[in-house]
């Protein structure tokens, strides 16, 4: 009997394709020298499924000389574990797969539909199963559904998606490139002139993205404010105070404003006109992954990185669709009415749902995006199987509230307004209702519309002012960009994929160019930057990144080569690095000062010892190599003042003072974990709930 | 060090006494003043216009350092 041995990313994944082509059975689950692979008897075959986990291939310099040489152009293909730390697993894995590979016949590449997904199966089948790339097939799908991963198994595509995963390649390689020579250029720089190691990076996206921060840093402390004065003004309907506006809604001239209140104060008007316009809301277009990690941003302060991670958990579990999509598209092939009749099991949908499926037509509202893997982020009316965390719950039913709200009616807004003229001057009231819900009623709380009725008024009718001011105002600095803006801004200018986005904003944290929520570029960030700028301009230039995104995506069409984009990049960045090459003791000696600033400061407390006022520190015990927070007045007059911190994860010292008692906030960033912003002082000093009372129940002695 | 600017460890752009940050600034602190004047009704010294900026919570920080710089130099925009 043959035998065939099916790829795919994630254990679940290999789970859920096990279970689905063993019928009724259960999938036997083996032992492959500690690795675990699921057995399927088929009709015809012998089936192995078995999991990856992610990449277990890496490119790397292919000479094994020390880390810190630079230029590196020369690459090739190596098992992960040879050339990153805490990989071993990876190798073991490689092992076995190749073992089983040996008793195949037929090969098929179940990963994730996308880049990656076929990256990672054509690796695989390419090294660890001697060449069997091109005999291999590809499974593609959606969602782990029981019936959508059959109907892949059935209709398996004959033979691996190349120009994908060739495209995956190219990124992986390009960037490396980029994220070796530079990065190396920016830390060797540095060490030669300090003598001290520490970690720079920079890369063909994190430039333009670190760019954004810094521009926008830059604009925001070179920002100086001009004043502006609006009316706060209020008038009296029959005995009904509101709110007014003026017909001018700023003032530039402060005497302007002053006669205008001096003119109207204690006077009485006419409502002169009245007006009522309808405005027709068009429902959401369903999610592709910007927009749901946009939302899950706004409405539950979930960062892209996380909301990606919650997302592909749903995936895993059967809930949701693939969600690394870009697609706004909800084809009709992925069963609308069934979908609907499978979430009407929850008691949470079962009115909406019923209210959808009464309608009779179900059209979707699309959006113009498109993407030829998968269609966008849906629910697969699947009942969650466990108990979901409240994570997971928020963006499971963020997900399946925008897909109702997709096939909901327009919505339609009346707005009111009523014009006032008060001897020369005219003022608005202003009204605003929703006639009819539609879609908004999907959504639920994801639509907010705020509604102000006015009374019933009539053309004519005499009303008073009984209320007028000014106001000084002063324009704002444009905002900080935050986890999910800055995602915007690099899907906007379309550098990186939204695959990476997250990641790479994540980096610029993890070395210190970006610190807070609302992201504040460092004194290291500005300087890596103009060093940039100074040195290689082309390398954070937008226009620059976007061109090249564009040749690797024509590689996933067919109409590039993988060596012609290399060839370019190589040429391009050869130059660049020879240059920043000579300049390392100019570039060293310009870095060196804000890194030991950056270095003082990333310890240095700005709130004094409440002790003795002396500054305050997190040093590190000698004894215990435990982090604390102690005072530098320990050297001069002995205060032994001090404060325990979290001992894990990346400690920043925010300029946020505590509401409590004013001591100077702390965060910690641990990997996939929401950063946790706490108060030292308030974490020993804040009453505790008091213990239990002890009960002592004496053991009764038997005389 | 001579090019070095005198708010911050940047260096100097070529005919300016500031970095590239804080002449940004400056040039801004100069090209408002006449938008504050004219909202004052032409009223408004250079001393108030700096007053009025160090105390508004919108005012960007090189903004700042450079207006303390004037006022300690003595200089002006």
């Amino acid at each position: 009997m043959a035998t065939a041995l099916i790829l795919t990313e994630k254990p679940d994944a290999a789970l859920h394709v096990a279970e689905a082509l063993s019928g009724r059975r259960k999938p036997k689950k083996v032992n492959v020298d500690g690795v675990p692979f699921f057995e399927v008897q088929g009709q015809e075959e012998r089936i192995f499924v078995c999991s990856a986990l992610g990449h277990l291939y890496a490119v790397a310099a292919k000479s094994t000389e020390s880390r810190s040489q630079y230029p590196v152009w020369d690459f090739s293909w190596k098992p992960k574990h040879l050339v990153e730390r805490g990989q071993k697993k990876q190798e073991k894995w490689i092992q076995s797969i190749s073992k089983v590979s040996k008793e195949a016949d037929r090969f098929i590449n179940a990963c994730d539909y996308d880049i990656e997904g076929s990256l990672i199966g054509y690796t695989i089948l390419k090294y660890a199963c001697n060449g069997a790339d091109q005999k291999a097939q590809r499974m593609k799908f959606s969602t782990l559904t029981t019936k959508e991963l059959k109907d892949a198994y059935q209709k398996v595509l004959p033979e691996l998606d190349f120009p994908l995963a060739y495209a995956g390649m190219c990124r992986h390689e390009v960037d490396w490139l980029y994220g070796i020579n530079l990065s190396r250029a920016l830390t060797q720089s540095a060490y030669k002139f300090s003598k001290r190691y520490s970690t720079l990076s920079t890369g063909r996206v994190q430039g333009p993205t670190l760019r954004f921060v810094v521009e926008r840093e830059k604009e925001i402390v070179t920002f100086v404010p001009t004043p502006y004065w609006v009316l706060r003004t209020k008038i009296n309907v029959d005995g009904k105070v509101i709110e007014a506006e003026h017909e001018v809604e700023r003032f530039n001239v402060k005497n302007e404003a002053d006669r205008t209140v001096r003119d109207c104060a204690g006077k009485t008007g006419i409502i002169e006109k009245l007006e009522s316009r309808t405005y027709r809301l068009a429902p959401p277009t369903p999610f592709d992954l910007s927009a749901l990690q946009s939302e899950a941003y706004r409405h539950f302060g979930i960062t892209p990185r996380a909301a990606l991670g919650i997302a592909e958990r749903l995936y895993l579990d059967q809930l949701i669709s693939y969600p690394r999509t870009s697609s706004q598209k909800l084809p009709p092939s992925i069963g609308y009415e069934e979908i609907l009749k499978g979430l009407g099991q929850m008691d949470a949908y079962r009115a909406e749902t019923a209210g959808l499926l009464a309608q009779g037509t179900l059209l979707p509202r699309e959006g113009g995006k498109e993407d030829p893997a998968h269609p966008a982020v849906y629910p697969t009316g699947t009942i969650p199987k466990r108990t979901l965390d409240p994570r997971e719950q928020k963006i499971f039913d963020l997900v399946v509230r925008r897909f109702l709200a997709t096939f909901g009616q327009t919505a339609t807004k009346q707005s009111d307004k009523a014009s006032v003229k008060v001897g020369g001057y005219s003022f608005f009231l202003r009204g605003s209702r929703i006639l009819e819900k539609g879609w908004i009623a999907l959504y639920g709380p994801y639509a907010k519309f705020e509604e102000i009725t006015l009374p019933s008024l009539r053309e004519g009718q005499q009303v008073a002012i009984e209320e007028i001011a000014t106001d000084e105002k002063h324009m704002q600095p444009p905002p900080r960009y935050n986890p999910s803006s800055i995602l915007k801004a690099m899907e906007d200018s379309e550098i990186g994929t939204k695959a990476t986005r997250a990641d790479i904003i994540e980096t610029l944290y993890e070395r210190g160019y970006v610190k807070e929520e609302r992201m504040i570029a460092t004194p290291l960030a500005f300087r890596v930057n103009e060093i940039l700028t100074k040195y290689c301009p082309k390398v954070i230039d937008v226009a620059f990144t976007r061109e090249l995104e564009s040749m690797m995506e024509q590689i996933e069409r067919g109409k590039q080569t993988r060596e012609h984009v290399l060839l370019e990049t190589v040429d391009y960045l050869k130059p660049i690095i020879d240059d920043l090459k000579l300049r390392e003791e100019e570039i060293g000696q310009e870095l060196t000062t804000t890194i030991r600033e950056m270095r003082m400061a990333a310890i240095t407390f700005s709130v004094p010892c409440p002790k003795c006022g002396d500054v305050l520190m997190v040093l590190k015990s000698k004894k215990t190599g435990k982090r604390f927070i102690g005072c530098s007045g320990k050297w001069k007059v002995n205060c032994t003042f001090s404060l325990p911190l979290p001992q894990f994860g990346m400690l920043t010292l925010l300029e946020k003072r505590c509401p409590e008692c004013g001591f100077q906030m702390v965060q910690v960033r641990s990997k996939g974990r929401r950063p946790m912003i706490s108060c030292p002082y308030c974490y020993v000093n804040k009453p505790r709930a008091p213990k239990p009372t002890e009960v002592t129940v004496k053991t009764p002695v038997n005389k | 060090m001579d090019d070095q600017c005198p708010l911050c460890e940047r260096r100097k752009e070529p005919g300016s006494e500031f970095c590239s940050v804080h002449r940004a600034a400056s040039a801004n602190i100069e090209s408002a003043y006449s938008t504050w004047s004219e909202a004052y009704g032409g009223h408004l010294s250079k001393d108030e216009y700096y007053k009025k900026l160090v105390a508004l919570g919108e005012t960007g920080d090189a903004v700042k350092e450079v207006i303390q710089h004037l006022r300690n130099t003595g200089g002006s925009t």
